[in-house]
């Protein structure tokens, strides 16, 4: 494993299924550190008559998301055990991001009471059902997390791309986990790869279901993954931005679902911290 | 913009199975007829829906219970290649035949893990004659089975509601009834193109979408025949 510290760089964007109108995906992420450590994620709002604000819920999980992260890396001191940070990430870290999500549908709820198109329906967080997958990279920690459908992928130094949160059984035709289900702490998957044990992936990506979906197969969206790699690699990052767009359309119009990706790799490496690394 | 990287995109396949009580009671009253009318003519309604939404690719197949359970029509047919043929009646209400066959098609594979949910339309008008409950039981069983949008039609004052309403799964539907050619009409063509929108449309969460309600002609005032 090298011992260069990597500068992670992001690249995402998403498109609208043309039958809809209002795109309920959303994606963001943060990068801490130069560039040395990075969180990010994809929410997919379920869209439905039954989850009439699930354009907000997934605004609000990423937002809730990326505050949890953020605050989970603030407290990765360099003497707190891996074996403590484990349970912090599969345990408190759900706990803390369904918390932070409900904070805000309450938040908005009180501001914004039913709507008359609305009536109808309760007033609960299930009006902003979502999924949600996040990842975070640190010096020491790749993680992910995962409610309901979507993809997230690695593509190792070899190329070989994994996804290790994948669970296709659980999603069949567009069921789904979801932040507004009952426990839904408990339906978080988690994905916890600390290094040097695991080197740490060349690349990783986030989609909502609407971009694998439109492959025939899922190796084949694993190869779409790789190929974007690739031409990061091979052509430029700037090149591919100016590209995915197009790309999430016509994925879009396959799967007939909003689509959307966020992709980070490592770029050129950062000087180590004072500390050594960063965190 | 450059050619996308990746394997090979299709649209997304719907696959609608219908189920259709062919017993000898079906020949009473010209109900098999009015059926066979009726499945035909909603055919350019299932191309249209399914036109709508192009992102969607509906496949249909056929099984028809009887003595046994067979298919009429095996090969998933794109619905804008679907052709009718009639189908006659013989013998007795073996549904839970019918149930067992359409389940085997109802795992993945052969079902693909990218497909939307399929459709289950089930018209019967009488009594099923074997285990139909183990049938039920083989199509709950399997993943997409489960998931499936159903949709259930009864076929005149002899049809077996509480067995249609079991089929349907879900406390609040009701089998759609037809007590005479009129209703039968709608309540296919109902079947043909509402549940299909409904499959149809990707919507993440949990359940099945609502159906809509069913067709006015359900109301209708033309004299009960069956």
């Amino acid at each position: 494993m090298s011992t260069d510290i990597a500068r992670w760089q992001v690249l995402g964007g998403t498109a609208r299924a043309a039958r809809k109108s209002v795109n309920q995906d959303r994606h963001d992420w943060t990068v801490f550190a130069d560039g040395a450590d990075i969180a990010m994620a994809v929410a997919d709002g379920h869209g439905s008559a039954a989850y009439p604000r699930s354009d907000a819920g997934a605004q609000f999980a990423v937002d809730a998301f990326l505050y949890t992260a953020a605050e989970f890396r603030a407290a990765l001191e360099p003497d707190v055990p891996l074996a403590q940070v484990k349970v912090r990430a599969e345990e408190y870290f759900p706990r803390n991001l369904v918390h932070e999500w409900r904070e805000r549908v309450g938040t908005d709820l009180a501001k914004n009471p039913l709507r008359e198109a609305e009536q109808g329906l309760e007033a609960t967080p299930v009006l902003y059902g979502t999924t949600l997958i996040g990842a975070m990279i640190t010096g020491t920690l790749v993680l992910g997390w995962q409610i309901g459908d979507g993809d997230l992928c690695l593509v190792g130094a070899d190329g070989q791309v994994s996804a290790p949160l994948r669970n296709p059984a659980e999603t069949l035709g567009d069921e789904t986990d979801s932040l507004c289900s009952d426990g839904a702490q408990h339906l978080v998957r988690t994905y916890w790869a600390p290094s040097p044990a695991i080197d740490p992936p060349a690349l990783i990506a986030l989609s909502t279901d609407g971009l694998s979906k439109s492959f025939v197969s899922f190796e084949g969206y694993q190869e779409f993954v790789s190929g974007v790699y690739q031409r990061i690699i091979h052509d430029s990052a700037g090149k591919v931005s100016e590209d995915l767009q197009g790309w999430l359309e016509q994925a879009s119009s396959y799967s007939g679902d909003d689509t959307t990706l966020v992709a980070a790799w490592q770029g050129s490496p950062v000087n180590p911290g004072p500390e050594g690394r960063p965190r | 913009m450059s050619e996308i990287p990746g394997g090979a995109m299709a649209h997304r396949p719907v696959h609608f199975f219908w189920l259709l009580d062919c017993s000898g009671s079906m020949s009473i009253n010209g109900k098999i007829s009015i059926l066979n009318f009726a499945v035909r003519e909603a055919i350019p309604e299932m191309q249209r829906v399914a036109h709508e939404n192009a992102a969607a690719q509906l496949m249909v197949r056929v099984i028809t219970f009887s003595d046994g359970a067979q298919w009429h029509v095996h090969a998933p047919t794109p619905i804008d290649d679907f052709q009718w043929s009639d189908v006659t009646t013989s013998g007795i209400t073996d549904l839970g035949a019918a149930l067992r066959l359409v389940a085997g098609e109802l795992e993945t594979p052969p079902m693909p893990e990218r497909a939307l949910k399929p459709v289950l339309a089930l018209v019967s008008d009488g009594q099923p004659t074997d285990d139909w409950r183990a049938g039920l039981r083989a199509v709950d069983s399997t993943p997409w089975g489960k998931r499936a949008v159903r949709v259930a039609i009864a076929i005149g004052q002899d049809a077996d509601l509480p067995m249609l309403k079991e089929f349907l799964a879900n406390p609040e539907l009701e089998p759609l009834q037809a007590h005479n050619p009129t209703q039968l009409a709608g309540a296919i063509r109902w079947a043909s193109t509402v549940a299909v929108r409904v499959a149809s449309t990707p919507r993440s969460g949990a359940g099945a979408g609502p159906l809509p309600p069913p067709p006015a002609s359900q109301d209708d005032d033309s004299a009960d025949i069956w």
